[in-house]
């Protein structure tokens, strides 16, 4: 059974481009292990955080949405989970099409 | 007493996290939750609202 996912993720600000890429292309290596392609992504740039997180007071807020089989979204939160890149993360069923844009990315902050 | 949130019905039904400026709507000066007595919201929207709004306080949006 195969259902949309989407995932937002938060990434240290600080990073260096080269670190950048590592972490991109690391992701988009773990979906084409998976045989799983990324159907939407959007970058919504450098936030101020409401509250810190691991003493970080801005994060960069990266989002994938795709579609895959229910047992994918386990295996993408135990790669996450231990990055140490990446701040917080959230994988949640989504409600909207494939490719429609979210209201973050036109926001400023 | 009800409060009138000028919120279109389109928008109540596609609500998620990601709408941060709807669920602040949602939420008094502190940043709680307003109650559904207040809102005057069906059951089914309410609990969705304040899923997401958690959903939100967990990445840090609002």
């Amino acid at each position: 059974m195969t259902n949309i996912y989407e995932t937002t993720i938060i990434v240290k600000p600080d990073l260096a481009n080269d670190q950048m890429k590592n972490l991109t292309s690391s992701i988009d290596q773990f979906f084409t292990e998976n045989s799983i392609s990324i159907g939407y992504r959007e970058d919504w740039g450098i936030k101020n955080l409401k509250f810190s997180i691991k003493k970080y007071s801005k994060g960069s807020f990266k989002f994938i949405r795709f579609i895959s089989n229910t047992d994918f979204p386990k295996k993408l939160d135990g790669f996450l989970k231990f990055n140490n890149d990446c701040l917080r993360f959230l994988i949640t069923k989504s409600t909207n099409e494939l490719e429609e844009t979210t209201p973050q990315i036109n926001k400023d902050n | 007493m009800k409060k009138n949130l000028n919120i279109s019905q389109d928008e109540l039904l596609k609500i998620d996290y990601k709408y941060t400026h709807l669920l602040k709507k949602f939420t008094n000066e502190n940043g709680k939750i307003i109650p559904q007595r207040v809102t005057n919201m069906p059951r089914s929207t309410h609990s969705r609202i304040t899923k997401s709004i958690k959903q939100a306080r967990f990445l840090s949006l609002i």
